[in-house]
């Protein structure tokens, strides 16, 4: 079994792009245009549930897709390379380092879910699973989590992609996986450098949340905050979100 | 269900780390890379267009 992807380029720098709870790996299309594919070979892998790997179950645990993602990896014939990961794809792409340490050149935590998870009150955990099931609560976190400031044409937008590339038991899933997992205890191993990028207007884990986490768990960590960005940069902001990304590849090339 | 704050507000017990799992060399650096309000000027143009 192999998680489906995209795959763009044919550099020597190779990095694995990993997604959110809410998306599949389109997270990420407003990047593709600008990724040199003379220099970078990128690989946008989905999740078990998600886009290309929508037929595959699973337990929908975090260590399940770390495991999936280096298995990926060895498809690929990669030893080496960056990982990038969005939202709930940071607390993967950590898992990663450290199960597979020598893998990982460095990693880019988008928005990133902390090592500690997010554990949900109980009216919390009742709002997000309204969100799973109801796109009106869906909509609305996103409007939260974009910082209450977009059309509603993009909220109805991005509700719609989630519905499009994922189910609702993948859902429940990795809800559970994202508010319940904690890997805090394993994160301090990591030698890897690990870019963190925040968004300003992020209505759920801002560059405040970064502070008091990631900058505290990691020791080998840098934070870059995009200050007209929310939870999603590759939407809202996706060439300050290229740049910093592409600006750490360059400072942690390896090829 | 009850949402109509601006920010989602998750446990934050979590939050806190044990001092054994913070390195104390920990490196802290922050950038902006773009400021709402200081965005960079644009350079002056040097064509007299009058």
């Amino acid at each position: 079994m192999t998680l489906g992807y995209h795959s763009l380029g044919h550099g020597p720098e190779k990095i694995i792009f990993l997604h959110g709870w809410l998306s599949d790996h389109l997270v990420y299309e407003p990047l593709f245009p600008l990724l040199d594919q003379d220099r970078y070979t990128a690989v946008f892998a989905d999740y078990r549930g998600y886009g290309q790997s929508n037929h595959l179950d699973g337990d929908y645990s975090i260590a399940e897709i770390a495991r999936d993602v280096i298995e990926l990896a060895k498809h690929l014939k990669w030893s080496h390379c960056h990982i990038a990961g969005h939202s709930m794809g940071g607390m993967v792409l950590q898992k990663i380092a450290c199960l597979t340490p020598n893998l990982v050149a460095s990693g880019i935590a988008i928005t990133p879910v902390p090592a500690s998870g997010l554990p949900l009150t109980a009216q919390l955990t009742s709002f997000f699973k309204s969100a799973i099931e109801d796109d009106g609560a869906l909509t609305e976190l996103y409007d939260v989590l974009t910082g209450k400031r977009y059309s509603g044409s993009f909220l109805t937008y991005m509700t719609g992609r989630t519905r499009r590339v994922t189910t609702r038991a993948a859902l429940l899933g990795y809800m559970n996986a994202w508010t319940g997992t904690d890997i805090s205890a394993e994160v301090a191993a990591i030698e890897s450098k690990i870019l963190v990028i925040a968004g300003r207007f992020d209505g759920a884990v801002g560059p405040d949340v970064m502070e008091q986490t990631y900058l505290k768990q990691l020791h080998n960590v840098e934070l870059v905050t995009i200050e007209g960005a929310g939870h999603y940069p590759a939407q809202e902001t996706p060439v300050e979100l290229f740049t910093a990304i592409e600006q750490h590849l360059k400072a942690n090339a390896f090829s | 269900m009850n949402i109509t704050r601006d920010r989602i507000m998750f446990g934050q017990s979590r939050f806190s780390v044990s001092p054994k799992h913070v390195n104390p060399i920990s490196l802290k650096k922050v950038e902006l890379i773009h400021k709402n309000d200081k965005s960079p000027q644009a350079n002056p143009s040097k064509l007299d267009l009058t």
